[in-house]
């Protein structure tokens, strides 16, 4: 490095960066401090850390991986069975179980609200006994690995506000997303990819958003990265035809030559942190490609998530899932779409888990077996339950269930989270919580615990006030820890 | 004593390191009050503790509830304030040690010494009064601005830098003001220009150029969060680029600020309101809506006016008045109340809730015809009037021949039937007919066949079971016409109602057949090869009489059948044409199933009537007429309304050809102006219910929680509206009016600091959108208010911004030094030009203006050009794709592109532009490897690198040194310098080896994009220059202004 970048270490300070990306917009001093080229170091390598510099706690977890099944899986067929529900099937939800509470406009407007119990079978898994439909015989066998909270409740009662709100924290758009926080605090672990990667499988269904994985007020460059099943895994990662690698690297030379000629005469750091990016793009084009090639995967580990390479399923997300893991992504995020079973509950909910059982039980099987599970912190759930009562018709092999905010079953696993355990209850019908409540504040609470940090803690002063996941709220929840 | 306030401020966290003379209330003091106290000693009454509030004097230097003072003027130990956060018992000691807020010894001291020299209090800075301070007397003789930050930098011991050289300094001002960078032949003409007004001449060019108002609407458009689509949900999309168009304009025009405003907040309420400002009050359509099955309209209805209220407040107030939605703001003056009644203001548009749309736009829309559609529409309307009349005349002149033609039917008592030769058998007691030859038509009974209740007197009815043979009659030739009908009750067993037809060895002759309730007629020499088989489109109703004919024109051809139901031509499609030899039989002609055999009929078959010609439309509607004819027996003021009017339609549609003409045409005229007017486009207005809905306060901001009413009112904690507006129920139009007036203190200060900070990357006050107590104190607010003061004498957006890029401050030179970078990092205070990286468009727009493929065309609808496949649709739930767009529309300017808020264009977003989802008044800069790939390989910038070569190759001379300086000077205006000039060459030497050597590479990376490559160049050539290309579009200084 030239004379310039050295008397620029020393002229800037760190802290100097940190009070100005923490007091105001600041972004580009932001985005200098995350680049260690500023502060002398010239080779990846070393973790880039966030903005909170060091951990509120000893992490249990350094990274996440959240299955997020879009349009809100059923919980009263697939994790909390109803033998009462079932008994009272075509009768009325009784007032004081329905105690008047908002419901959708799609429902509400129904004559009847009528019971339907589940038409699957249940059985218990595991030390905890923990009942399962027979739809998911996969996760059966990992029952043990498993917390199963069963008292999950969150406010809205549509699928945008309750994405939204599940992501960020606020129904409305605006806030960033779980991964969006942890990128910014935590920063990454491999600067070759990005900290917060976004997966999508399953086709139809509710609209996915980026705001799902967006960065909200926080500058762009901690929101999701969604790799795409076709074309560029990474948005323009490969050269354009007709340009090879070597080319690349001579052109990115020339332009970096020329940059640091710019540099020494203006003096500007952001030249500097340019020069830096190109570097890393560059490897990108490396990482990427070899991250997201399956066909080195042994038979037996595409066999056990049901993946074919270059055929993209949800089985093959969950496989990059654990390359991503092992590659130190901080947050990962899949998204499967289609669990919005208004009507045809019973052929869709079959489809549905056919689609993901096998995959996602194998995530935590391999994860386990390469020793990532211990601080890999896996998350399964949708954006709300569904109701007690159907919505239409009732007919032998097919009914189906409005949005349910009042309570779901969410699953999580690995990274401190207590092994083969149930937490919480719902009444006899699904429908409310009667014991331990987890209000999706509070799961974000508890997974920022597991990572290491106080969520009152992590704060981003935007507008004048200081923002945080759990906005004002949220509760660590000590019965889910190990 | 200088020495120790810099120190003090630096602790404090405040700005960026700039030193102070003397303790400020508002600069030093109410920020540490503001960010650690105010939160129970502030402005929420809900969560006020010990009845003390520190953002106002009386109740600081007051007793609180305990009888303490909090601040005693000029004594420190006598102030409870100084004393509680000195102290170290932790039961005592403010902020509470459970507070997530701590202060440090140097805030602590500087509280100490502020009450010690008397606590000087003012109030806050930002909602005093605008006062026009004197320019202060410096050495230099420049603008007033300038004054300004050079008095500050002689303060500081800094110096300005030198005015930045011509071929940089006309760069930057081309980009801040236009986005489009300069030509070589205007940096050219600016760097040789003598005379002393050189740089005015360009200012002035810029601020002319149409480019200006596209390059000033792209902050507006994210503070008005523009988007293409609705947002919410499936994100729907809707037409809102009529509004834009108007910004870009009112831009352009030089429209004063004052009336910028009050268009956009209440353009639809101005007296004789024009189509353009109906237009411009879209502002707050461009909310998000939803359209979410299940959704509750209150909830949304509510979430759509909080957004206005929350953009209006970070637009003209600078002010996070959406903090007020639930509870008193924690720090600023507004109170739950102020924000509702703000929300008053918006809250009677004609909207729903549920958008209720996916493809158009939700109500209230307002059309918007182009000049050439207005010219279209407009002849069309006298057209349809002038048809209309005549209609109506020839309806007139019809009367009396109606009534004379009345008689005639009257007196013939069936009116006139067409001219025969024909046969009729009515069907009334038997099956014998009659010829108009006066013969008998004797039938043979077969079977059960009833005479029973007809359209005409009576029917032969047969359940499948009956038939009347008439033995060899109407046995026509293939090339005879005729026509055969009559009245008709259907079954869905169907059958063949009658025809002549050989049913055992060809299947010769011609029949009706039912299949079901839909009919088919076939004329046969042999089945299946040889036949016509025409059957209609649609069933025909059951269990009632219809009228039903067919004719054949003898043609040998299936389109010479015609078949007509009720008098009216029905759509028939040809199963079968291939007729060429006879289809006489010797079967016979039989009613109630063809040829005596097969197909037999279940209905009633009436009044039969055979032709030996091909009749008319009127003549069969004649024919089907009998029931309607009769009504002309009736004597006309005993006919009901009904009969009135099924005999003059009758008679207008059979015995009046002009006028059905005339209708006809009337009713082309009217589908061809619905048809132009479909392609009218329409935007979003706002507008006002009749009758006002009520607004409450909504507890804890709940929808659903209504508290006391509340009506349409201005914050209290600043001025009142003006006179003209005082005594009358408030509406947006005086809201908009009240932004503008001449003692509101924020609307100028927020304006000219943006644009303060658009051009010097930093505003004066850095939180654009923040100029509450927690928002940072301005870094020059005598510079800030004076330029607030002279902008509130006209609203002269141009002057305003003249002012600004003319300041000597503007023209400095970027250039940097660690020392200064170490001393003020962001560049607050001025000691040097500013240099940002350009926003996301302007990156797009400057590589394709490099390229010289930037098609300037102004305004109009959105564009969509390249983007990778599967972009939208891979998270889609509506099925809308994305269409990209063709020819010159693909190299249109950024601010252009279609604004997907779910799924922004990626390279866009990449690069730091905002989703629009909501008011956004400052966007980030970023640097990110993302962005790298972007610029290094998104096909529109390596399509913009072709271009660039191709334009170096035609345009930059003959040699290589040449053909490099100029490709230099397209991206960066200046020459390059020796050095630049051999990394350049060094590249080109080593691509042209690699693609000589590789001419299939050559040959593919010459296939990006859409553009022609032009014939007979050298690939290897091209492909070389396309890479120094895209050298040149990658550098920092081609992305920097």
């Amino acid at each position: 490095m030239n004379d310039f970048s050295s008397r620029l270490q020393n002229a800037l300070t760190r802290r100097t960066f940190l009070k100005q990306s923490t007091t105001g917009i600041g972004a580009l001093a932001l985005s200098s401090l995350l680049n260690p080229q500023l502060f002398g170091q010239s080779q990846a390598g070393p973790p880039v850390p966030g903005a909170l510099g060091h951990l509120h706690f000893a992490p249990k977890a350094k990274r996440v991986i959240y299955l997020f099944m879009s349009g809100a899986p059923s919980h009263l067929d697939l994790f909390d069975p109803k033998p009462k529900l079932t008994e009272m099937t075509g009768k009325d939800l009784p007032e004081s179980i329905r105690k008047g509470q908002r419901i959708t406009t799609m429902t509400s407007g129904q004559k009847n609200l009528l019971c339907v119990g589940s038409p699957f079978k249940f059985a218990k898994y595991g030390q905890a006994g923990m009942d399962l439909s027979e739809l998911l015989p996969n996760l059966a066998g990992i029952a043990d690995d498993c917390t199963f909270v069963r008292s999950v409740f969150t406010d809205p009662i549509n699928h945008d506000p309750a994405v939204t709100f599940f992501a960020t924290g606020n129904q409305q758009p605006g806030r960033p997303t779980m991964g969006a926080w942890l990128a910014y605090g935590l920063g990454t672990e491999n600067r070759d990819l990005p900290s917060f990667v976004v997966l999508t499988s399953g086709g139809g269904g509710q609209t996915l958003q980026s705001r799902y994985w967006g960065s909200g007020f926080l500058p762009a460059q901690f929101g999701g990265v969604q790799f795409r099943n076709a074309g560029d895994p990474v948005l323009f990662v490969s050269n354009p035809e007709g340009m090879s690698s070597g080319t690349r690297r001579q052109l990115i030379d020339a332009a970096n030559e020329l940059n640091r000629l710019a540099l020494s005469e203006l003096g500007d750091p952001a030249i500097n942190a340019q020069i830096e990016n190109y570097e890393l793009a560059f490897r990108m084009q490396t990482s990427v490609p070899e991250l997201t090639d399956l066909s080195t995967e042994p038979k037996e580990i595409l066999d056990l998530y049901g993946a074919t390479p270059g055929k993209p399923s949800f089985a093959n997300n969950c496989l990059l899932a654990r390359r991503m893991a092992e590659r130190g992504v901080r947050f990962i995020q899949l998204c499967h779409r289609d669990w919005d079973h208004h009507g045809g509950l019973p052929a869709g909910l079959r489809q549905k888990t056919k689609e993901t059982d096998q995959g996602a039980a194998a995530l935590i099987t391999d994860l386990k077996q390469r020793g990532l599970l211990d601080d890999t912190l896996v998350i399964w759930g949708g954006e709300f339950g569904r109701t007690a009562y159907s919505q239409g018709e009732i007919k032998p092999d097919n009914f189906g269930r409005d949005h349910h905010p009042r309570c779901f079953t969410v699953w999580m696993a690995g990274g401190g989270i207590k092994r083969g355990s149930v937490y919480g209850e719902t009444d006899d019908f699904g429908y409310n919580i009667v014991r331990d409540p987890v209000h999706v504040h509070d799961l974000h609470a508890t997974l920022m615990h597991l990572l290491g940090v106080d969520h009152k803690r992590l704060i981003y002063r935007h507008e004048g006030r200081d923002f945080r996941l759990t906005d004002v709220s949220g509760n660590v929840v000590p019965g889910l820890l190990a | 004593m200088k020495r120790f306030f810099f120190q003090l401020v630096a602790v404090a966290g405040f700005s960026s390191g700039i030193s102070a003379s003397e303790i400020d209330f508002n600069r030093d003091v109410r920020p540490i009050l503001s960010e650690n106290c105010y939160t129970c000693h502030g402005p929420d009454s809900g969560k006020r503790k010990a009845g003390l509030r520190l953002d106002m004097k009386e109740s600081a230097f007051g007793k609180a509830e305990s009888g303490e003072v909090a601040v005693v003027p000029g004594d420190p130990a006598g102030s409870e304030l100084i004393r509680r956060i000195s102290t170290s018992d932790k039961e005592e000691v403010m902020p509470p040690v459970k507070h997530s807020k701590h202060l440090n010894p140097g805030q602590i001291d500087l509280l100490r010494q502020w009450v010690k020299e008397g606590a000087r209090w003012t109030g806050h800075w930002a909602f005093e009064p605008v006062r026009k301070p004197a320019v202060p007397n410096t050495d230099a003789a420049g603008l007033p601005i300038d004054a300004f930050v050079q008095a500050r930098l002689h303060a500081e011991r800094l110096v300005p830098a030198p005015e930045e050289e011509r071929a940089r300094l006309i760069r930057r001002v081309s980009l801040d003001l236009t986005g489009i960078p300069p030509t070589i032949g205007e940096t050219d003409a600016f760097v040789h220009d003598t005379a002393s007004n050189a740089y005015e001449k360009v200012v002035d060019r810029l601020l002319g150029s149409p480019r200006f108002g596209e390059r000033l609407a792209l902050p507006w458009l994210d503070l008005a969060r523009y988007g293409d689509t609705s947002g919410y949900h499936n994100d729907s999309l809707r037409d809102m680029w009529l509004w834009r168009g108007w910004v870009i304009n009112a831009f352009n025009e030089n429209m004063p600020f004052s009336q910028f405003t009050i268009e956009q907040l209440a353009g639809d309420l101005l007296p004789n309101a024009t189509i353009q400002q109906q237009v411009a009050s879209g502002f707050h359509r461009n909310v998000m809506t939803s359209d979410e099955g299940g959704l509750i309209e209150e909830e949304y209805l509510n979430l759509y006016v909080v957004d206005r209220v929350n953009t209006t407040g970070v637009t003209w107030l600078g002010l996070t008045v959406g903090c007020a939605q639930c509870h008193d703001h924690k720090y600023d003056p507004i109170t739950q109340r102020d924000f509702y009644q703000i929300y008053a203001f918006f809250h009677n548009v004609p909207e729903t809730g549920k958008d209720g749309v996916r493809d158009r736009n939700p109500k209230p829309f307002l059309r918007v015809p182009s000049t050439a559609q207005e010219h279209d529409l407009n002849r069309l309307d006298t057209e349809i009037a002038a048809a209309e009349t005549k209609s109506q005349a020839i309806l007139k002149s019809l009367d009396l021949k109606q009534s004379e033609w009345e008689k005639n039917v009257a007196a013939r008592g069936t009116g006139a039937e067409p001219a025969g030769p024909w046969a009729r058998i009515p069907l009334d007691t038997d099956g014998n007919g009659i010829t108009d030859a006066g013969q008998l038509v004797v039938a043979k009974p077969n079977g059960e066949g009833t005479f029973v209740e007809g359209s005409v007197a009576n029917s032969y009815r047969v359940s499948a079971n009956g038939w009347l043979d008439y033995g060899e009659k109407f046995g026509f030739e293939k090339d005879q016409p005729f026509t055969a009908g009559a009245w008709l009750r259907l079954k869905p067993e169907g059958g063949s109602p009658f025809g002549k037809m050989d049913a055992t060895t060809n299947v010769r002759g011609w029949d009706v057949e039912f299949h079901g309730l839909r009919p088919s007629i076939h004329l046969i020499n042999k089945w299946p090869e040889n036949a016509i088989h025409v059957q209609a489109e649609k069933d025909l109703p059951a269990d009632t009489f219809l009228h039903f004919a067919f004719s054949y024109d003898g043609s040998g051809k299936a389109s010479g059948v015609k078949l007509y139901v009720n008098g009216e031509a029905v759509k028939l499609a040809i199963q079968r044409d291939a007729l060429t030899a006879t289809i006489k039989t010797d079967a016979p002609f039989t009613i109630g199933r063809r040829g005596g055999i097969s197909a037999p009929f279940t209905g009633r078959v009436d009044d039969f009537r055979i032709y030996e010609r091909a009749l008319g439309v009127s003549e069969v509607a004649f024919l089907g007429g009998t029931a309607t004819l009769a009504l002309a027996s009736i004597p006309a003021d005993q006919r009901t309304p009904a009969q009135k009017e099924q005999l003059a339609k009758f008679f207008r549609e059979t015995q009046a050809p002009e006028f059905v003409e005339a209708q006809k045409q009337l009713a082309d005229l009217k589908k061809t102006r619905a048809d132009l007017e479909g392609t009218v486009p329409n935007t979003m207005v706002m507008a006002e219910l009749p009758k006002p809905r009520d607004t409450f306060i909504k507890v804890r901001g709940q929808y659903d929680q209504n508290g006391g009413k509340v009506d349409a009112a201005v914050p209290g904690f600043l001025p009142p509206v003006p006179a003209h507006s005082v005594g009358k129920p408030l509406n947006r139009l005086d809201f908009a009016q009240w932004l503008v007036s001449k003692d509101q203190p924020l609307t100028a200060r927020v304006q000219v600091n943006r644009w303060w900070g658009m051009l010097f990357g930093t505003g004066l006050v850095k939180t654009l959108n923040d100029f509450g107590s927690q928002g940072e104190w301005p870094s020059h607010p005598e510079l800030l208010d004076w330029m607030a003061a002279d902008f509130m004498t006209d609203w002269d957006t141009k002057r305003a911004i003249k002012q600004m890029v003319m300041s000597a401050t503007y023209r400095q030179s970027a250039k940097t030094t660690p020392e200064l970078l170490a001393r003020d990092s962001e560049n607050r205070l001025l000691a040097r030009g500013p240099r940002q990286r350009l926003d996301a468009e302007f990156i797009r727009d400057n590589a394709l203006a490099i390229g010289g493929i930037l098609n300037e065309q102004l305004g109009g609808k959105s564009i969509k050009p390249a983007q990778p496949a599967g972009t939208w649709e891979i998270n889609e739930m509506s099925g809308y794709t994305y269409q990209k767009s063709t020819g010159a529309d693909l190299y249109r300017r950024g601010l252009y592109v279609y604004w997907r808020r779910s799924t922004v264009y990626p390279s866009f977003i990449t690069l730091d532009a905002p989703t629009r989802e909501f008011c956004v008044a400052q966007r980030a800069r970023t640097s990110t490897p993302l962005q790298s790939l972007v610029l290094m390989n998104d096909p529109v910038f390596v399509e913009a690198a072709r271009a660039m070569a191709q334009r170096i190759l035609k345009e930059g001379g003959s040699d290589d040194a040449s053909r490099l300086a100029y490709g230099w000077r397209l991206a960066l205006a200046r020459p390059p310098a020796p050095r630049e000039m051999n990394v350049l060459s060094k590249t080109l030497q080593t691509q042209l080896a690699t693609y000589t050597q590789d001419k299939a590479a050559a040959a593919a990376l010459l296939k990006v994009g859409d553009l022609p490559r032009p014939a007979g160049v050298d690939e290897s050539q091209l492909a070389a220059w396309m890479t120094v290309a895209n050298v040149l579009l990658n550098l920092n200084e081609t992305i920097t202004n």
